[in-house]
C-alpha cells in the first residue's frame, strides 16, 4: 500500500469534489516576483487570509476549519469551494526555474498541447489554429480552477483570487462550467464521470471498479507505478517534481443537434430503437447503466442498477464475470467506453486496458440543449485529463484508442470513437455486431476541440519551492 | 476465416481499410569480426524467450525473423530484421525500443559503428533508434505486395481464432 502524503498533493488529482459549478481562470504572468509571493500565500495554512489550494486530504477526517472555509450548513466538515492550480511550461519558465530543472520535464509537456495537437488527430476544425485564442496562442501561463457549490460562491472566490493577484497577472480568459440542471449528465444526455480509477492510498472517490487499485504513481509523480520504471524520471529537484502531476486541460464542444439527428436518422435506417443505438455508440445507456449489464432496454418498472454497481463489469470472461462480452455482441468493441477504458480486454502494448488509466475531471459548459428549441449556442465539456505521462497515457489514449482502431481485436480497422473521435464523413464507420447488427458510415465528428493546455500540477512542497525562487 | 471475420463484425471484404499491415526490412551492417558472436547471440534461448514474450505483449507483429547475409570472401555481413506489423512505423519502432531492448541492445553491439548508429541502451535513445531503423528500412521493390488478409491486424486474428466464450469460465480460471 502506498503511503501518500495527502496534505502535499493537489486535491483534484486524487478526488472529485462533486461541486455544482466550476471556473477555470487562464492567466498570464506579468510580474513573476509578485506572483511567487501570491503562490506562497496560497499554500499557507491560515484560514483567515483567503483562498487556499485544496489538497487531497479527506476533509471529513479533519477539524471543521482546516485550510477551507467551514460550511455551517454541513457541520463545518465540507469545503464550499475548492481551488487548484496548474502551470504551462511557459509559466514555469517565467517563474525562474533553473535550466536543468526545466529540461528535466518530459518533452510532451515542454512542447505543449498546441505543438503536439496533430499527434492526437487534433486536425481540421480541432486544429490548434482554430482553438480559443487564450489556449491556441501560447500565452497561457497558469490555469486556476475553482469548484464551488453555487455561482455566487464561484463569483466571490474568483473576484477574491483576482483581487489578491492584482497586477501580478492578467486574466486572459475564463471558462465557466456547471452541472446540467443539477444532474451528472453531459450535453449528449449520458450520465458522466462514472468510470474513474481507484487509486492506491487515496481517499475513495467515485464508484469502485472491480479491478485492483491502481498504484498512485500512474497519477502522482515519484510514487510507485504499475511498471518497473516510471514513464519519465521525476522532474528535478525532487522538491519540485515529487507529488506533482500532469494534466491536459481541455475544452471540447459537443454538437448535440448533429448527434441527435444522426441517432434518429440511423435508427430509422437500421430499424432499431434510437435509444438502443445511442447506447451502442456509448457502451452505456444514457442513464449510465452499462450495456454489458443491461443488454436491452429495461421494461417499465424494472429496478435500476444501483449507482455503486455501475462499474461492476468486464468484457473478458473471468471468474467474477463469467459471461463477459468477448466478441462485442452486447457492447461493441468500437463504442466510446470500450475504447476509453478497455478494461481487461486484450490490447496492444500492454496486454490489457488496465495499464493506462487516466483521471477525468470534467463539467459541462454552455446552456443545456433543448430539443424543442434547438439553438446553435456553444456547449461542451471543460476539464482535466490527469496522468503521470501526457505522452504515454493521455496522448496514447487519444491516438491509439480514440482515434484509431488497431489497438485491439475485433476488426475495427482504422475507425475512431463514434462519439468523441475526429471522424470524417468520408471514412467514418461504426459497427455493432450482434442482433440487431448496426453498420453505419459517413457520420461527422460530434466533438470538436476548442482548446487544450498541458499543465503541471505541483505539490504543496513544489509551490513553496517555486515561491522561494529568487 | 471469412466466417470468423464476419462474426467479429467486418462486413466488407479486404481492401476497405488501408495502411493496416506494414512491412519492415531492416538491414544493418555487421562488424564482421564479431559475426560469430552475433550468431551465437541470435541462438541464445533466453533472448529468444524474451523476444517472444515482448512481441506477444506488443501485439502488433504478425511475423518476424532475423536473417544474416554473409559474404566470407569479401568479409562482410548484414543482419536483417524482417517483419510484418500493424500500424504506424514510429509506434512500432518505439515499441521495439521499449519492449525489445533486451534483444536489440546485445545485437547492436555487433553492428558496425556507423555515424547514425544510436547510442545504447536503445530504450533511453528512442528517437535516435527510430531514425536509425527508418533510415535502414529497405522498402519493397514494388508496391505489389500480397497479404492473404490485408485488412486484419494480428489482434483481429487472435480474437477471431481464440475459443469463443460459451458462458462458462475457462479451465484456467
Amino acid at each position: 500500500m502506498t503511503d501518500l502524503d495527502l496534505d502535499d498533493i493537489q486535491g483534484l488529482i486524487l478526488r472529485g469534489y462533486r461541486k455544482d459549478v466550476a471556473c477555470h481562470l487562464v492567466l498570464q504572468i506579468e510580474e513573476p516576483g509578485r506572483f511567487k509571493a501570491l503562490l506562497g500565500d496560497l499554500v499557507e495554512e491560515d484560514a483567515e487570509s483567503g483562498p487556499f489550494i485544496t489538497v487531497a486530504t479527506d476533509w471529513r477526517k479533519k477539524p471543521a476549519v482546516w485550510r477551507y472555509r467551514a460550511d455551517p450548513a454541513d457541520s463545518g466538515e465540507r469545503a464550499t469551494h475548492c481551488i487548484n492550480i496548474g502551470f504551462t511550461f511557459d509559466g514555469l519558465k517565467k517563474l525562474g526555474l533553473e535550466h536543468a530543472s526545466l529540461e528535466s520535464f518530459p518533452a510532451a509537456f515542454r512542447e505543449g498541447a498546441a505543438q503536439r495537437a496533430h499527434k492526437i488527430s487534433e486536425t481540421g476544425p480541432s486544429a490548434a489554429e482554430h482553438w480559443v485564442p487564450s489556449l491556441g496562442s501560447g500565452n497561457a501561463d497558469v490555469i486556476v480552477s475553482l469548484y464551488a457549490d453555487s455561482t455566487e460562491e464561484r463569483a466571490e472566490v474568483t473576484d477574491e483570487m483576482l483581487a489578491r493577484a492584482g497586477d501580478a497577472v492578467t486574466k486572459i480568459d475564463q471558462f465557466d462550467a456547471q452541472r446540467l440542471n443539477g444532474t451528472d449528465r453531459e450535453h449528449f444526455g449520458y450520465v458522466d464521470g462514472l468510470s474513474q480509477p481507484t487509486i492506491e492510498g487515496a481517499p475513495m472517490a467515485g464508484i469502485k471498479d472491480p479491478f485492483p487499485p491502481v498504484p498512485a504513481g500512474e497519477f502522482v509523480l515519484g510514487q510507485p507505478t504499475q511498471r518497473k520504471l516510471p514513464w519519465h524520471p521525476v522532474p528535478v529537484p525532487d522538491s519540485l517534481g515529487r507529488n506533482g502531476s500532469f494534466a491536459a486541460f481541455r475544452m471540447m464542444a459537443q454538437d448535440v443537434k448533429a448527434f441527435e439527428e444522426f441517432i434518429t436518422t440511423e435508427a430509422q435506417r437500421a430499424g432499431i430503437d434510437r435509444e438502443l443505438l445511442a447506447a451502442k455508440l456509448c457502451g452505456r445507456w444514457r442513464n449510465g447503466e452499462p450495456l454489458v449489464m443491461r443488454p436491452s432496454s429495461p421494461p417499465p418498472g424494472a429496478i435500476p442498477i444501483p449507482r455503486e454497481n455501475l462499474n461492476a463489469f468486464d468484457y473478458e470472461a473471468t471468474r467474477e464475470f463469467p459471461w463477459g462480452d468477448q466478441e462485442g455482441l452486447v457492447c461493441p468493441r468500437g463504442s466510446h467506453i470500450r475504447r476509453t477504458f478497455p478494461r481487461s480486454q486484450r490490447v496492444i502494448d500492454d496486454f490489457t486496458g488496465l495499464r493506462r488509466r487516466i483521471v477525468r475531471r470534467g463539467m459541462p459548459y454552455g446552456p443545456p440543449y433543448d430539443p424543442s428549441h434547438p439553438t446553435d449556442d456553444e456547449r461542451g465539456i471543460v476539464g482535466m485529463f490527469i496522468c503521470a505521462s501526457l505522452e504515454h497515457q493521455f496522448e496514447y489514449m487519444m491516438r491509439q484508442w480514440i482515434n484509431d482502431g488497431l489497438f485491439t481485436g475485433g476488426c475495427l480497422g482504422r475507425s475512431k470513437d463514434p462519439m468523441t473521435g475526429a471522424n470524417d464523413p468520408a471514412d467514418s464507420r461504426f459497427v455493432a455486431p450482434g442482433t440487431p447488427r448496426v453498420d453505419t458510415r459517413g457520420f461527422p465528428r460530434f466533438v470538436t476541440t476548442r482548446g487544450c493546455a498541458y499543465l503541471f500540477l505541483p505539490s504543496m512542497t513544489a509551490l513553496q519551492h517555486i515561491a522561494a525562487l529568487a | 476465416m471469412a466466417e470468423l471475420v464476419e462474426a467479429a463484425g467486418v462486413g466488407a471484404g479486404p481492401g476497405t481499410d488501408k495502411n493496416i499491415q506494414q512491412p519492415l526490412t531492416l538491414v544493418m551492417p555487421v562488424a564482421y569480426e564479431r559475426l560469430d558472436d552475433l550468431k551465437a547471440t541470435l541462438k541464445n534461448d533466453r533472448i529468444a524467450a524474451f523476444s517472444r514474450a515482448a512481441l506477444e505483449r506488443v501485439g502488433t507483429v504478425h511475423s518476424t525473423r532475423f536473417v544474416i547475409l554473409e559474404d566470407a570472401e569479401r568479409r562482410w555481413a548484414k543482419l536483417l530484421v524482417i517483419a510484418i506489423f500493424d500500424g504506424d512505423v514510429d509506434d512500432y519502432i518505439a515499441a521495439f525500443a521499449r519492449e525489445l531492448n533486451r534483444v536489440f541492445n546485445p545485437l547492436l553491439q555487433f553492428v558496425e559503428e556507423t555515424e547514425d548508429k544510436p547510442p545504447l541502451p536503445v530504450e533511453d535513445n528512442v528517437e535516435a533508434f527510430t531514425r536509425y531503423v527508418k533510415n535502414r528500412n529497405v522498402p519493397p521493390a514494388s508496391n505489389r505486395t500480397f497479404s492473404a488478409y490485408p485488412d486484419l491486424t494480428a489482434l483481429d486474428i487472435y480474437e477471431a481464432t481464440r475459443p469463443r466464450n460459451d458462458g462458462a469460465p475457462s479451465p484456467q480460471q
